[in-house]
């Protein structure tokens, strides 16, 4: 389609390109500015060369962080993601009350992240939380342990809701699916395949660019949230569960470490596009392009 | 084609949104010379405190006697880290509020240093200066000029439950650690922990038991030496792990709420907090007669003496630099009435503070007054040595690192050996 | 075997009978996974309610129990001690006016991306990566944009942020729906005569509705929730939000959960309203469907 001239094109594009100009391109500068740099927040800026790189590869805490965030991308792209995509199959199906289903299932994202980590850091209490207490009553009581303070658990625990709530991933799903055309259906259905063959044959493929644009969401949720590691644990025990997001955080508002903290975000955001460019890849691999380019 | 409509006038009303989106009042408004002269005060007490009661009293107080002349608003933030990041970002941005309090940390002298602050020191007459203890000036006294005055300074105290102790079958409050360890025991066979612990966030109550644990072993300079790595400081580490097998099985991983609602449900006997516990308090045990309030342990053989007293940082009162030198005058006399005796005594009384500047109670205010507050206070004022809690004067990096570091020691994955290097080696 | 050829969909029931004893069997394992879901999903919300209703001491000394005492205390503290209403109204203004503006410069953004142009895929990369920056590192930088456009505690100013903080992932979702529209139909369009500007108002627009209505539910309900530039940029009541609000019970050293609960579910409330009268767009939007 060619029948547009450069200045309609810009013309279209003005408003956005403002909004992201003002609040990513110009803020960025800063941030790899400051990356470069030194700040306490207040003083002076003191340029520093490459000292806060070489200090966040030799910071403990900040590998884990950085491994952490991959952790917590790996698990959106292949626990979380799956799980919406099923769940969107099934609702696709509009069994009785798929509407009830779809509108339950996306209320826990509409309530605040805070108040689902704060709900989840009392499920996992030693004493008074509800799982400790579920397998007491059904008899597991030896099961039961300090879930966010063991090491080996915490991770795992701060990262249940994000499993669980995949509301609005499945949301995006179900509005891609709704895109299908009827016809296809239609088609598959006289030709006498089953619910199932359906799916695998037909929807499945034609929501990949659902799986693209879920596949960006979720990188960027894991890279951009901080409520449940830090209400959950505050990133312990001993940074077990620390974020980058968190480090970011920390090493700014409690360390007054803005350079650092700067250097942090980013090293975040090359890994966001680092991960990007592997799902899409990916997705190329797996045959069809990916509708957006 | 409605939906056209809609789209379009939708469209067109959500750029002109953007586009016209004018200037906020507020902003340019409070810094001319017109009178009344408006200052705007950053609090963290919210008005569901009664701290924060009584400064509203105050300040309502205040713009009574100066109607028309000078007009306080206060703007609350409850959120104290948060209202701190924004105080520090305004000052960056050259808009220091034009009152704020901030926790004082001797090394970190950033804001101090930022040279916009303002300098109290001409409006400094023998009257206000005599309100104060000469050494808490000195303290805040940076490059010759004095940046802050001196206000909270909230004294940590033991509040244990007298009839925990009974059940337990001890009779006092320990005086040792040694008892206290001991006792600890004795709580365990009744079913209930010593001591509520903290390490999430600041890790505050666990950070207060390992200042007392170090002052109790090193004197009062146990932590404020040129190096962390002492061997005063592994002792009080080995022992600060033994306390955390003192406490709930919660205590890990705990938040302050979790931690100080096991005191007040009675499954903790102990607790180490400052006197906003009281409150709290006193509405679970109606009429705290059953709470009782006692100096930290001490060591027979160590450098502390009983009834040291460790602090929380002092919490002194700011101001960004004026320009017109009446609004500068008009901020310093209102520190001036906000710490003069009678408002101190409101505070502290009503309020549940403890201030530094000079408090004059008479008899009749001590008996209508909480009685776990007035022991707080004889607590303070009696205390051979105050020290200011550790986290509160580490350097910012190092004070990030401590609550993982406390975390760290209690699973056993650090020595305590490891637990002072690092903390060390983190204090840049 | 009605309602199958009404929506156009399989449903479980007309798989051709190939072994009934599999259906029933996947039917029930159907059923028990969307009631087992069903229980988890709804759990938070259930629990937050709950707790509402409790004191203080009661809510810690057992946080998954029922209340011993069934108390309206929360709500009446949170409704009458700060004003709420004007909270929930610079909540609103913020969300509505931030969405608006994102969806409305996203769509027209990414209409002219369904044309060729030199700089498409770079055009695209821009518009898209801020969804990788992580906003804490964002924080100083809007301070000082937001101070210097004179929008510091303002509602606009919120909103003005908000709508840049949201773009990309407006127009990815926008985009992405815009994508499916099929080619022959913009074709069409082109043949018949009709301007750049026209096939966009009256041919995309209308087709892109369920995707822009899935954006503004997304945007809506993350820019309510919102707190950390709520707090940072806002500092009197004249544009606190109701998530800052709601912080005010959580304050370090005096917390009250229960309360804070209440406040939650006061802010609920308008998100699950505008959920409700939106989802019933996108309905409306999967039924009509695009093709002729």
């Amino acid at each position: 389609m060619r029948t547009a001239t450069r200045l309609q094109i810009l013309l279209y594009l003005t408003p956005a390109l403002l909004l992201t100009l003002l609040f990513f391109a110009l803020p960025l500068t800063f941030v790899g500015y400051m990356t470069f740099h030194s700040w306490d927040g207040i003083g002076p800026i003191l340029y520093v060369g490459l000292q806060n790189i070489t200090s966040l590869i030799h910071d403990p805490s900040f590998n884990k962080a950085f491994i952490n965030s991959i952790i917590w991308i790996l698990v959106g792209l292949f626990i979380h993601l799956p799980f919406a995509l099923l769940i969107a199959l099934i609702l696709s199906h509009r069994p009785r009350g798929w509407r009830f289903f779809r509108n339950v299932f996306v209320l826990p994202n509409v309530i605040s992240t805070t108040a689902v980590a704060f709900l989840w850091y009392f499920v996992f209490q030693v004493d008074i939380g509800l799982l400790n207490g579920i397998l007491g009553a059904v008899g597991l009581g030896g099961l039961a342990r300090p879930w966010l303070f063991d090491p080996h658990t915490a991770l795992a625990a701060t990262q249940a809701p994000f499993v669980l709530y995949i509301g609005f991933t499945m949301l995006i799903f179900l509005t891609q699916i709704s895109t299908i055309p009827a016809d296809y259906y239609e088609a598959a259905r006289i030709d006498g395949a089953s619910a199932w063959q359906i799916d695998w044959h037909i929807t499945i493929p034609l929501v990949r660019p659902a799986v693209a644009i879920n596949a960006l969401f979720i990188t960027g949720f894991c890279l951009r949230m901080f409520e449940y590691p830090f209400i959950m644990t505050s990133g312990g025990p001993m940074d077990a569960t620390l974020n980058l997001s968190l480090y970011i955080y920390r090493s700014m508002v409690t360390a007054h470490a803005y350079g650092l903290s700067m250097a942090a975000g980013s090293a975040t955001i090359l890994l966001g596009i680092a991960v990007m460019a592997l799902v899409f890849l990916a997705l190329r691999r797996a045959g069809g392009r990916p509708a957006e380019a | 084609m409605r939906l056209r409509r809609l789209s379009i006038l939708g469209l067109v009303a959500a750029l002109t949104l953007g586009a016209t989106a004018g200037p906020s009042p507020g902003l340019a408004a409070g810094r001319a010379a017109a009178a009344p002269i408006q200052i705007t005060m950053m609090s963290g007490w919210p008005l569901n405190q009664a701290r924060g009661v009584v400064l509203q009293g105050l300040v309502n107080q205040y713009n009574k006697l100066n109607a028309g002349k000078v007009k306080v608003t206060v703007d609350i933030n409850p959120d104290w880290p948060a209202l701190q990041q924004q105080i520090r970002t305004m000052i960056s941005a050259g808009r220091a509020p034009d009152i704020f309090q901030y926790n004082f940390n001797p090394n970190d002298l950033s804001m101090q240093k930022s040279g916009q602050l303002l300098d109290f020191t001409p409006y400094m007459n023998a009257a206000w200066k005599a309100r104060f203890n000469p050494h808490d000036l000195a303290t805040l006294t940076i490059g010759g000029k004095l940046l802050s005055i001196p206000f909270e300074a909230d004294g940590v105290g033991f509040y244990y439950n007298k009839a925990l102790f009974k059940k337990a079958g001890i009779g006092a409050f320990p005086t040792t650690w040694d008892q206290f360890f001991r006792d600890c025991g004795r709580f365990k066979k009744v079913g209930v922990a010593a001591i509520s612990l903290q390490t999430q966030d600041d890790a505050w109550l666990g950070t207060n038991i390992l200042s007392y644990l170090a002052i109790g072993l090193g004197g009062p300079s146990a932590y404020f030496g040129r190096s962390l790595d002492t061997p005063t400081m592994v002792r009080a580490a080995t022992l600060m792990k033994q306390v955390f097998a003192c406490s709930t099985a919660d205590a890990m991983g705990a938040n302050y709420d979790v931690a100080s609602n096991d005191f007040l449900l009675g499954r903790t006997a102990m607790i180490a907090d400052g006197p906003w516990a009281i409150g709290p308090i006193e509405k679970q045990f109606k009429g705290a007669a059953q709470i009782g309030l006692a100096p930290a342990p001490t060591f027979a053989s160590g450098a502390g003496k009983p009834g040291d007293l460790v602090t929380d940082a002092q919490s002194p009162f700011a101001a960004g630099k004026q320009s017109s030198p009446r609004k500068a005058a008009a901020i310093a006399n209102f520190l001036e009435f906000l710490t003069s005796p009678g408002s101190v005594k409101q505070l502290t009384l009503q309020g549940k503070l403890l201030l530094s500047p000079k408090l004059q109670l008479t008899a009749g205010d001590q008996q209508g007054a909480d009685p776990l507050l007035v022991h707080l206070i004889s607590l303070y004022e009696q205390a051979p040595r105050r020290v200011v809690e550790m986290t509160r004067i580490l350097k910012p990096a190092g004070e990030a690192k401590l609550p993982s570091l406390l975390q760290g020691l209690a699973l056993g994955s650090l020595t305590p050996a490891q637990f002072v290097q690092q903390l060390q080696a983190s204090n840049h | 075997m009605d309602r199958a050829v009404a929506t156009g969909r399989v449903g479980w029931r007309s798989a051709q009978g190939r072994g009934t004893v599999l259906t029933a069997l996947l039917r029930l394992l159907q059923w028990s996974a969307l009631l087992v879901v069903l229980a988890l999903m709804a759990v938070p919300f259930c629990w937050l309610v709950l707790s509402s209703f409790k004191s203080n001491t009661d809510f810690f000394a057992n946080p998954f129990g029922l209340p011993q005492a069934w108390s309206l205390d929360n709500y009446i503290t949170v409704l009458s001690g700060e004003p709420m209403l004007l909270y929930l109204l610079h909540s609103a203004v913020a969300s509505f006016a931030s969405t608006a503006l994102a969806i409305a410069a996203t769509t027209l953004a990414a209409y002219a991306l369904q044309y060729r142009f030199r700089p498409r895929r770079g055009v695209f990369l821009l518009l898209s990566f801020g969804l990788f920056v992580p906003v804490y590192a964002l924080m100083t930088p809007y301070y000082f944009i937001v101070n210097d456009l004179g929008l510091f505690d303002s509602v606009w100013g919120l909103a003005l942020v908000y709508a840049g903080m949201s773009a990309p992932m407006s127009f990815l979702i926008v985009k992405t729906y815009m994508d499916s529209i099929p080619r022959e139909i913009l074709e069409a369009g082109r043949i018949d005569g009709a301007s750049f500007h026209r096939i966009f108002a009256g041919i995309v627009l209308p087709l892109s509705v369920p995707g822009m209505v899935t954006a503004a539910i997304f945007l809506m309900i993350i820019s309510w929730n919102e707190l950390l530039f709520a707090v940072l940029l806002t500092q009197s009541d004249a544009a606190r939000t109701v998530q800052v609000a709601i912080q005010f019970f959580l304050a370090a050293f005096h917390a009250n959960y229960p309360e804070a609960f209440a406040a939650m579910i006061v802010a609920i409330i308008p998100t699950i309203v505008a959920y409700v009268l939106m989802s019933k767009r996108i309905v409306a939007g999967l039924t009509t469907g695009a093709v002729k």
